[in-house]
C-alpha cells in the first residue's frame, strides 16, 4: 500500500505549534473537500486565532470576518452563493465565548452552514487563558488556582445548549489516535454532506490539545484528553436528522 | 426615467437597488427602519438577499461576507447601531472590501433621542474603528440625493476599493420629495477580486487584512498613495455666494436646507452672506474654501449638534485666516431667521471666537 499522500490544496507546512491539533484538524479536512470533490466548491470562513493558520497552508478562498462573527457570515456566504459550502475552522472562545450570539443565532435560523470547532479548553493564540470550555478546577494564564463554578458557573458544553435546537447535525470527536482521526474524519464528511443536502445548521466539535499552553508534551496531551477531557464531554453524534 | 414622490428612506434603498445593490443586511433602529422594511421585499423582487440580521454586529458582518463573495451589499443603520458597526467597517477598510454603509444620523450620546440630528459627524468621518483610514463620506441633503448616491456608491466604492458611508440624517430620512429614479445597472457578482472556489491551478483568494499576504511596508506606501489620491480627486460641495461674501455659513445634509435659506433671505435684507456645501465629508472640500475673499469677516458651521463638530476641519482647512464658528441648534433643527441673526452678530464682532472643546 503506497504512502499516503497530501491531498493537493495543501499546498505549504504549517505554523502550529509541535503538537498542536489544529494542523491534524485541517489534513483531515483537506482531505475530505479532496475526496468529496468540492475544494474548488468552498469558501472556508476563518475565526481569528490559532485556527486562521489554515490561509497559510491550505489552497482555498476564505474570508476573514472580525473573531467570533462565523455565524452571521457564513449565513450571508450561504444565502449569496447557495451553490457552495459555507464553513468555518474556528476555535472554542470565538464560537461559545465572543461569537456565541452568532453561532446561536446561525443554528436557531437552522441556516444551512457548517462549524467545525476546535476545543483546546483554552484560548491559544493568546497564552492559555480562560475558555467557556475551561474545564472545572483546570489552572489556566488568567484562572492561576483553577477554574470555580462561584466564578464562572459551569463550563460550556455544546450537547446541553443545542440538543433542543432544529439542526440537522451536532457531533463531538478527538484526534488522539487514528481511530479517533478516522471517526472525526466521518463526522466531517458527514456534517458537509447535510449542507449538500441542504438539512440546515452542522456542527463538529473537535476536541485538540494544546501542549504549548496546557504545559505538557504533545504525547501527554494526547493522553489527558483521552483521560480527562473525553470524560467531561461527551463524544459522539448528538443530533444527526 | 421614473419620477416618484418617495421618502428619503426608502428612496435611499431604491437608489441602491437601482445602482446594483443585490444584497441588503439590517436590523431595525429608528429613524431608518424603512430602508431595512423596502429592502425586505425588494431584494425578493430582484432576485438579491436580505437579512434582518440578529444584531447590528451580525449584519455589518454579513455584508462584509457578501461584499467578500461579489455581491453589491449595503447595510444601514443609525447612531448606536453605527457605533456597533466601527469594528466591522475597520475590517471591510483592511481587507479592502467595497461595501456601502448608511448612517440615518439622530441626536444624542448612547442611546440618545430617535430625532434627527448630526453629532455622527466625527465617529462618520474621523475613522471610527481601530487604524488609519476614513471612510469616502457622502453627505446628502434630499431625497433626490439620497437616491442618487446610493445609486452611485458601489462604483465609487469600487473605483478605489474601500467602503463608502452614506451620512444622512433623521430628516432627509423621513420626508418626503418628489425625485427621479434612474434605470438599472446590471452588476456581475464574478468580479476578479471576489471569493468564489479557487479553481484548480489557480491561486487561492482570502479576503483578509491585506498585509498578511502582501509587505508591508509596500502595502502601507500604496495604501497612503491611495487616500491621498481620493482626498485631491473625490472633494465635492456646492457653493452659493461665496466669492463676495462678508459672512460664509458651512454646512451639509438638512442644516445645508436651512443655511441656502438664509443666504437668501440675507441678500433680499442687502447683508452678503454665501454657503459652502460640503457634498463629501471626506474628503472634505478643502478646495473649496480658496473662493473665499480675504475680506470675509468670519465661517460659521450649522450643525444640529451641540459641540459643533465640522467646525474642527473647517479650522483645519483656512488655518487661521477667518475666525470660525459654530451655530449648533442641539437637537433642533437651525430656523432661518435664527441663522441670519447669528450671521450678523459675528458680522457686528459680538460673538467671540471661541476653542474648540
Amino acid at each position: 500500500m503506497p504512502a499516503r499522500k497530501a491531498p493537493d490544496l495543501m499546498y505549504a507546512e504549517n505554523r502550529f505549534c509541535a503538537g498542536c491539533g489544529h494542523g491534524i484538524f485541517d489534513r483531515i479536512l483537506g482531505e475530505v473537500l479532496t475526496e468529496m470533490g468540492i475544494v474548488q466548491d468552498t469558501i472556508i470562513c476563518s475565526d481569528i486565532g490559532c485556527n486562521h493558520q489554515f490561509q497559510f497552508c491550505m489552497r482555498v478562498d476564505a474570508i476573514v470576518p472580525p473573531h467570533g462573527k462565523m455565524g452571521a457570515a457564513l449565513t450571508a456566504q450561504k444565502h449569496v452563493r447557495p451553490d457552495k459550502y459555507a464553513l468555518t475552522i474556528c476555535g472554542d472562545g470565538g464560537a461559545y465565548a465572543i461569537g456565541l450570539g452568532e453561532t446561536m443565532a446561525a443554528a436557531t435560523r437552522n441556516e444551512n452552514v457548517t462549524f467545525f470547532v476546535m476545543n483546546n479548553t483554552v484560548y491559544g493564540m493568546t497564552g492559555g487563558q480562560l475558555a467557556p470550555t475551561t474545564m472545572m478546577g483546570q489552572k489556566t494564564a488568567s484562572s492561576k488556582a483553577g477554574r470555580t463554578y462561584e466564578e464562572y458557573g459551569e463550563n460550556f458544553d455544546v450537547f446541553k445548549v443545542m440538543q433542543g435546537l432544529d439542526i440537522a447535525y451536532l457531533a463531538r470527536t478527538s484526534v488522539t489516535n487514528p481511530g479517533n482521526i478516522a471517526k472525526t474524519k466521518k463526522f466531517v464528511r458527514k456534517a458537509l454532506e447535510k449542507q449538500r443536502d441542504g438539512k440546515g445548521f452542522s456542527l463538529v466539535e473537535v476536541l485538540v490539545p494544546c501542549p504549548t499552553n496546557w504545559g505538557m508534551t504533545p504525547v501527554k496531551s494526547m493522553e489527558y484528553i483521552d483521560q480527562v477531557v473525553s470524560t467531561q464531554y461527551q463524544l459522539g453524534e448528538l443530533i444527526d436528522k | 426615467m421614473e419620477k416618484r414622490i418617495m421618502k428619503g428612506n426608502e428612496a435611499l434603498a431604491e437608489g441602491a437597488v437601482r445602482g446594483g445593490c443585490r444584497f441588503y443586511a439590517g436590523y431595525p433602529i429608528t429613524p431608518q427602519s424603512e430602508i431595512l422594511e423596502w429592502m425586505s421585499w425588494r431584494q425578493k423582487e430582484v432576485g438579491g438577499v436580505f437579512i434582518q440580521g440578529e444584531s447590528e454586529i451580525a449584519s455589518v458582518n454579513m455584508t462584509f461576507a457578501a461584499r467578500s463573495l461579489g455581491a453589491r451589499a449595503l447595510t444601514s443603520t443609525s447612531g448606536p447601531g453605527f457605533s456597533l458597526y466601527q469594528e466591522g467597517i475597520a475590517y471591510w477598510v483592511s481587507a479592502g472590501v467595497p461595501a456601502v454603509v448608511a448612517c440615518v444620523q439622530r441626536f444624542g450620546i448612547g442611546d440618545g433621542f430617535i430625532s434627527a440630528g448630526q453629532d455622527n459627524y466625527w465617529q462618520a468621518v474621523k475613522g471610527g474603528g481601530n487604524g488609519d483610514y476614513h471612510l469616502i463620506t457622502l453627505a446628502p441633503n434630499s431625497v433626490q440625493e439620497n437616491v442618487d448616491m446610493a445609486y452611485e456608491s458601489f462604483a465609487l466604492a469600487e473605483k478605489w476599493m474601500h467602503p463608502v458611508l452614506i451620512l444622512s440624517d433623521g430628516t432627509i430620512g423621513q420626508m418626503m420629495e418628489p425625485c427621479v429614479l434612474p434605470p438599472m445597472v446590471d452588476y456581475d457578482m464574478d468580479q476578479p477580486w471576489a471569493v468564489k472556489g479557487c479553481k484548480d491551478g489557480e491561486k487561492n483568494k482570502v479576503i483578509t487584512d491585506i498585509t498578511y499576504f502582501q509587505d508591508i511596508d509596500e502595502w502601507n506606501a500604496g495604501y497612503l498613495k491611495k487616500m491621498r489620491e481620493i482626498s485631491e480627486t473625490e472633494q465635492r460641495w456646492e457653493s452659493f455666494c461665496v466669492e463676495d461674501a462678508d459672512i460664509v455659513l458651512v454646512a451639509y445634509g438638512i442644516s445645508s436646507r436651512v443655511a441656502e435659506s438664509a443666504v437668501h433671505q440675507a441678500r433680499e435684507e442687502g447683508f452678503k452672506l454665501g454657503l459652502i456645501r460640503p457634498i463629501t465629508l471626506w474628503p472634505y472640500p478643502r478646495k473649496a474654501f480658496k473662493e473665499i475673499p480675504d475680506t470675509c469677516r468670519g465661517v460659521i458651521t450649522v450643525e444640529v449638534n451641540m459641540m459643533g463638530q465640522m467646525r474642527d476641519d473647517v479650522i483645519i482647512t483656512v488655518k487661521g485666516k477667518f475666525p470660525t464658528f459654530a451655530l449648533t441648534t442641539n437637537q433642533r433643527i437651525a430656523k432661518v431667521d435664527q441663522v441670519v441673526q447669528y450671521a450678523k452678530d459675528v458680522y457686528d464682532g459680538k460673538i467671540r471666537e471661541e476653542e474648540v472643546y
